[in-house]
């Protein structure tokens, strides 16, 4: 009986951190994956084609690996340039921008969606800062 | 018990609880992070990581203080055991998966990346065994306390 005192006392002294944790606001949150969007690390393990919805300007500053810059003017050639590099090595696509809250990465995601047909296209979840 | 015994015990309790603690301390600074690299062991449901991201490093904690805590070092060293040879579990289940992530065992602060897995493995077994060492000490301690007391037979 008194190696179960002993380990309520420690689930106690526990549950009194984990309240600390709580209400400091450390705690993490799980939030549900919406459809069509991927985890970075989940993205990473698949080598995709990453594409940059971000700004040029943040571009070039910096960004992913191998990464293209997605450029939204309709006369650009981005949409070429992403369709040859599937084309040649048929793999996952990945649009990123910034911010968590950013609509951009979606947005461009369907329309590559709407313009490649067959490739498997996401939104990278929670975004990418370098 | 003789002297060395002593000593022994006592080196082990203090780089039992050095270890927890170290390995305690950023993961409550950040259990973010700590969920992200549970997450990457994929062995667990995804929404069950932020929970376990935020006891886990408070039970390594309240466990390396149980070690020293006279009324608690039983139930300290049989978590501390139970945690390390998890740990042990965990990293020979990744090896064998093949899997290739940061252990994740010191938070986001420390980076086990360069260390090889087996060697990790290697590490968690033999403190493991430190560990399970000081219980069955505490164990032996706590039976004979109780046998001192009890009545002596005519």
């Amino acid at each position: 009986m008194a190696i179960i005192r002993e380990f309520l006392i420690i689930a106690l002294l526990c549950s009194i951190g984990v309240a600390y944790s709580l209400l400091s606001g450390k705690a993490p949150k799980y939030t549900e994956l919406e459809a069509g969007a991927i985890l970075f690390q989940d993205a990473s393990a698949l080598e995709p084609i990453w594409i940059d919805a971000r700004s040029r300007q943040d571009f070039e500053q910096s960004h992913l690996p191998a990464a293209i810059w997605y450029d939204s003017n309709p006369e650009s050639e981005s949409l070429l340039t992403i369709f040859e590099q599937w084309f040649e090595n048929p793999r996952v696509i990945v649009v990123y921008c910034s911010d968590p809250r950013c609509k951009l990465s979606q947005q461009v995601a369907e329309e590559l969606r709407n313009n490649i047909e067959g490739a498997e296209i996401y939104h990278l979840a929670g975004g990418w800062q370098p | 018990m003789s002297l060395s015994a002593k000593i022994i015990r006592s080196i082990f309790r203090v780089t039992i609880a050095a270890v927890l603690i170290y390995a305690a301390l950023p993961k409550i600074n950040d259990p973010r992070a700590f969920a992200e690299a549970i997450d990457n062991y994929r062995i667990i449901p995804l929404s069950w990581s932020p929970t376990i991201a935020l006891v886990l490093p408070w039970l390594e904690l309240i466990t390396a203080l149980a070690l020293f805590i006279p009324w608690l070092k039983r139930s300290g060293s049989l978590l501390a055991t139970s945690l390390f040879a998890f740990f042990t579990l965990l990293q020979s289940i990744t090896w064998a998966r093949g899997l290739t992530i940061e252990c994740g065992c010191f938070g986001s602060a420390v980076s086990t990346e360069q260390i090889p897995i087996y060697w990790r493995i290697s590490i968690y077994a033999l403190i493991t065994l430190a560990a399970a060492y000081i219980c069955r000490r505490e164990f032996k301690t706590y039976n004979l306390q109780l046998q001192s007391r009890l009545p002596q037979q005519p």
